[in-house]
């Protein structure tokens, strides 16, 4: 695969099976994706599509019982697939490659103040020379976060959910990466705090060059940041475009269905389920994963589709591969 | 609970423990049927009149199996039955001439010599001279004693036959002249002329030539087969461990459960006794009972679940006031349920395959205590246990004289207990708490 | 129609005690701070608000998991009050929780699951209760029942989880259905399953619904009338459709305002909510308890006196001094949604 452009972030072929007792599970099989300087992908999905092992993928944040990690992770020019372990983290991991995993804000050292918290993430990476400078990145981080800075010497618990989140965030921009990849940011947020901490995102977007990588399983959260929309079923990707196109017009069966599921406060929508249940990650059915809950289901899908090309998107149907060619 | 066991094949360690408890459990059945409790505790405690034939500080004899190691054994010689020569010699008396014979082909000396006699008299006792005949055809003069009933002869102990034969008798008797360091093997005798006074009066002997090694597991300083406390010991350890587990483990859960449930004041109360009780020191309690009240093990028992009881109790508790937090508990609340079936059929059944891998490494941890408290010379002393023997050992200074299988036997049971049962516990662990599961 | 009333919530208030080191009282938590509340038979009605409101409190008050500290719970004309009146009354009222795993012991299957509420209400015999379970099995579309029936509650999927709540829920068959969050912890797919079910069983049994979320956009679908509920009360009370239209209070606007659709222009834009916390309940602000965070504060009126339930109009209720019983009376700085 020809190196791309060192501005851009791509992903190809990443793949991630874990060894259980049942059997491998294939968690990511097979994702790829691209993203320019200063875009935001979202990942939508529901629970089982592997959507969180991607997250884990791609920061290499991998348990013990790992059976498969292959494919490319390109960033600046450098495959950071390819390095070794101390390398990556010591180079990548958080300095080029930030993470919010879900619950973050649940999951901060109760028995350390957050200043102190954030200015780790800077020591470890001797991002800064001493704990002075430090601080002093601290305090301008959590600034932009919309963080008031007598907060700083507070502990965790005396933090309300939405003011940990953004404290979170502020970790992770703490180093100036390159891509964070955020895990349902939102979920466990109420509604006003979550539009609270969609706008501090949104002015980051607007002020940096960071790549936003979303997975969330929100459709309508999603949409606040989106410029490209991927949906994840089952461990693969079965469609990516842009948000315009995807939150308009969605192509694949399963993006449709998603999208029809989904309550819009709006306008009138009738809501319709989908029948069945997403497949196991363990022996995934052979050919199209979404075929026998699929409503336009014939006779092609038994075989795996690839993902055609129609009209600048990708869509991992065989009701499109007319359309591809076209 | 199916689905439990079968998780259990997947660890080895598991499997080993449970191979382990399975062995202790067949040797404790074994132990009851085969000797039961009475016939145990009598042989125990039988002293003399129980273990004369066997010899004292005996070694186990099947270690001869190894190279270099010789251990004689035990040769009984009796005299009823055998052929003797009685001559009257008129007005009542009456000489009797016997021979004991017997083989002796060991490599190693016997460790003590003596001579048992059964006889009858009314006013005059049998005068008796012994002689003493080796496979060489050299004989020795023994003594020259009068006879009691039920007396001993104990040739070992004979300080004038020492300076006569220049050493103790059982190795001077025995010792081959071209090689003193070696006893001489064959056909030997004793000769015992007897001279009975009184018509009705009889004579018979018993010669025992205590052997160096016996049996299974050796003897003690007081000549007890070390197999029955061995084997004794091993019920006594399973059902003290499992009682005391079974009481304070379920004793601790009723309570934990009464005082979260009902909280307020009576959880209150409990959590002030329990934390009295963590600072009392039970191992003292323990000592000051048994010294000053009564050493029975029904005593020391109660007295461990009784002081053990409220130190789990905190653990419990954390468990159960998660527990009460579920959501299906409020829900069945919602349709009605009252507070006793609550804690009975909602709350018990969550938390008790959680404290199975406790409850099973609890086990150990009392038989040890019941081992320590024996040795510390407060168990009870009528009963076999490990730890029993352990502080025979101790106080004969087993180690210092040499004789390391009094107390390793028992040491090794107790390792082997300790290692069976926590080996499953710890699987079992590794299975019922899904954090420390391997995929 | 008098006897169209099913319950009946008047001045309800239900605080918790803090205390400090077991004895020591610090204060009480005012999490329901003076309810009133009308619910039809066969109505389905929206508790509508964001964490810390004390909406969840409001629910367990209602099914008598929360003893009131004042105020009265009517149902069916008969008033519930202590231990007495429980007993009838909790098995007219069925609960369905947020978490559909929580919810049922992990220990039981299915069968015995749904048998509970029946053993102990004393429904009998045997038969009776085995078919009940049946029916209730059907109702909520887990089928084949006897598939289904020696499960244990891993042993299904999310959705199936909650069909099984509900399930049990019915099996008293209530008149009344408390539904805390029923679906904030499932899949977008499953969702809707679920309200449609609820839906559906509303329909065919006559049942009302208290359903509590913090997630506007599913009551359009289930509910008609709405309650927003902020700081320990009911600060607006209209239909669904009036809600959506006018929605008199600031707090309810500005959650209108929050809520995203599924739109790609939202990614150009940054909406306009009001900063801050949600408040303590354990010392709510004074008078006004959204007046800190309100972008339409009136000093002097919204943080001295307590804002009073106007009708600005029929069948919208808000408890604001933007607004009396003809309508808006002070200029709205705010914007609709």
């Amino acid at each position: 695969m020809t190196p791309t452009p060192s501005e851009t972030f791509v992903i190809e072929n990443l793949r991630l099976y874990f060894r259980t007792h049942q059997g491998p599970v294939q968690a990511v099989d097979g994702v790829s994706l691209t993203l320019g300087r200063g875009r935001t992908i979202v990942v939508v999905g529901e629970s089982g599509c592997g959507k969180t092992s991607l997250g884990r993928a791609i920061l290499r944040l991998l348990p013990r019982n790992v059976q498969t990690y292959s494919g490319s992770v390109w960033l600046n020019g450098v495959d950071v697939m390819a390095l070794p372990e101390e390398q990556f983290r010591q180079q990548v991991r958080w300095t080029q490659l930030a993470w919010v995993p879900q619950g973050a804000m649940n999951a901060l050292n109760p028995v350390i103040g957050i200043g102190d918290q954030i200015a780790e993430a800077l020591l470890a990476h001797q991002k800064a020379d001493n704990p002075l400078s430090a601080r002093r990145a601290v305090e301008e981080g959590v600034g932009q976060v919309g963080v008031p800075l007598d907060f700083l010497d507070r502990y965790p618990f005396e933090l309300s959910g939405g003011m940990r989140q953004r404290l979170v965030l502020a970790m992770a921009l703490i180093t100036h990466p390159d891509v964070i990849v955020l895990d349902e940011p939102t979920s466990a947020l109420d509604v006003l705090t979550q539009a609270n901490i969609m706008n501090v995102l949104k002015t980051i977007k607007r002020s940096t060059d960071t790549r936003f990588i979303l997975i969330t399983h929100d459709i309508a959260a999603s949409s606040e940041l989106a410029d490209d929309a991927a949906v994840m079923y089952a461990g693969q990707f079965v469609e990516v475009s842009s948000a315009d196109q995807f939150y308009r017009e969605p192509l694949h069966p399963y993006s449709q269905a998603l999208m029809a599921s989904v309550p819009a406060l709006r306008g009138d929508k009738p809501l319709a389920a989908i029948p069945g249940q997403p497949p196991s990650l363990i022996n995934p059915p052979t050919g199209c994963r979404f075929a026998d809950r699929c409503p336009a289901r014939f006779s092609k899908c038994s075989e795996e589709p690839p993902l055609f090309s129609v009209e600048g998107r990708l869509v991992k149907c065989w009701l499109y591969e007319e359309r591809a060619h076209a | 609970m199916t689905r439990t066991l079968r998780e259990l094949r997947r660890y080895p360690s598991a499997l080993a423990g449970l191979a382990i408890i399975g062995l202790l459990v067949a040797i404790s059945v074994y132990a009851v049927v085969a000797i039961p409790y009475g016939e145990a505790i009598r042989l125990w405690n039988g002293g003399e009149g129980v273990w004369q034939r066997t010899p004292r500080n005996a070694w186990p004899a099947w270690l001869t199996v190894f190279p270099g190691v010789h251990l004689s054994r035990t040769v009984v010689v009796s005299s009823t039955g055998t052929p003797r020569r009685e001559v009257d010699l008129g007005s009542g008396v009456r000489q009797i001439t016997m021979a004991l014979p017997f083989d002796f082909p060991y490599q190693s000396f016997p460790q003590e010599l003596a001579v048992f006699w059964d006889t009858s008299y009314t006013d005059k006792a049998p005068q008796v001279t012994l002689r003493w005949r080796r496979p060489d055809g050299t004989e020795t003069a023994l003594a020259e004693i009068a006879v009691k009933p039920s007396d001993s002869y104990r040739i070992s102990s004979d300080q004038p036959l020492q300076q006569a034969v220049g050493g103790r008798p059982e190795v001077a008797l025995f010792a081959d002249p071209r090689h003193p360091d070696q006893p001489l093997r064959g056909r030997y005798e004793l000769l015992i002329r007897g001279f009975l006074f009184e018509p009705a009066s009889h004579l018979d002997a018993q010669l025992v030539v205590y052997g160096q090694g016996y049996g299974l597991a050796g003897t003690d300083g007081q000549r007890r087969d070390l197999m029955i406390a061995l084997l004794w010991g091993t019920p006594i350890a399973l059902a003290f461990g499992l009682l005391a587990a079974v009481g304070s483990t379920v004793s601790t859960l009723v309570i934990a459960a009464i005082g979260v449930w009902y909280g307020g004041w009576v959880d209150g109360a409990i959590q002030r006794i329990t934390e009295v009780n963590l600072i009392l020191p039970s191992l003292p309690i323990l000592i000051m009972v048994s010294t000053l009240y009564s050493r029975s093990i029904w005593v020391i028992l109660s007295l461990v679940i009784v002081l053990g009881v409220f130190g789990g109790i905190k653990g419990n508790r954390a468990l159960f006031l998660q527990i009460k937090e579920a959501p299906y508990i409020e829900a069945a609340r919602a349709y009605g349920a009252g507070s006793l079936r609550v804690v009975l059929h909602y709350m018990l059944p969550r938390v008790v395959p959680v404290l199975v891998p406790s409850f099973v490494t609890l086990i150990p941890s009392f038989v040890f205590l019941e081992a320590t408290l024996a040795v510390l010379g407060l168990g009870d002393p009528s009963v076999p246990t490990w730890g029993k023997v352990l502080e025979d050992a101790y106080h004969s200074g087993a180690l210092f004289v040499g004789q390391y299988y009094w107390v390793v036997e028992p040491a090794v049971l107790l390792v082997l207990s300790g290692l069976g049962f926590t080996m499953l516990g710890f699987a079992l662990d590794r299975i019922v708490n899904p954090r420390l599961r391997e995929m | 129609m008098p006897n169209d009333l099913l319950l009946s919530i008047r001045d309800l208030h239900t605080w918790f005690e803090l205390r400090r080191w077991g004895f020591v009282r610090v204060g009480f938590v005012h999490a329901v701070d003076g309810v009133d509340f009308d619910l039809h038979r066969g109505e389905a009605v929206a508790i509508v608000g964001e964490s810390g409101c004390g909406k969840s409190t409001l629910a367990k008050t209602i099914l008598g998991l929360h003893l009131p500290r004042q105020g009265e719970i009517i149902f069916d004309g008969k008033p519930v009050r202590g231990r007495e009146d429980l007993r009838w009354y909790r098995a007219r009222v069925g609960y369905v929780q947020q978490d559909p795993y929580g919810a049922v012991p992990p220990f039981m299957r299915v069968q015995r699951i749904l048998e509970e509420p029946l053993i102990i209400n004393g429904i009998g015999p045997k038969d009776e209760r085995v078919r009940r379970i049946r029916t209730a099995l059907e109702d909520v579309k887990l089928t084949p029942v006897d598939d289904f029936l020696p499960r244990f509650p891993h042993m299904l999927s999310g959705g199936q989880q909650q069909r099984l709540v509900i399930a049990r829920a019915m099996i008293l068959q209530p008149q009344l259905i408390v539904a805390d969050e029923p679906v904030s912890m499932l899949d977008a797919s499953v969702r809707v399953e679920i309200l449609q079910l609820l839906r559906g069983l509303q329909d065919r049994y006559g049942l009302s619904v208290i359903y509590i979320t913090h997630d506007l956009s599913t009551v359009r679908y289930f509910c008609e009338r709405v309650c927003v509920m902020y700081g320990g009360l009911i600060i607006e009370r209209a239909s669904m459709a009036d809600l959506l239209r006018t929605p008199r209070h600031p707090y309810t606007q500005a959650l209108l305002a929050a809520i995203p659709d599924p739109d790609p222009e939202n990614a150009h834009r940054l909406r306009d909510v009001p900063s801050g916390e949600p408040p303590s309940l354990l010392h709510p602000p004074a008078a006004c308890r959204f007046h800190p965070r309100c972008p339409s504060f009136m000093p002097g009126i919204c943080d001295i006196h307590v804002p009073k339930d106007f009708e600005p109009s029929p069948g919208q209720h808000v408890l604001c001094w933007l607004y009396d019983d003809t309508g808006l009376v002070a200029p709205s700085l705010t914007r609709r949604a």
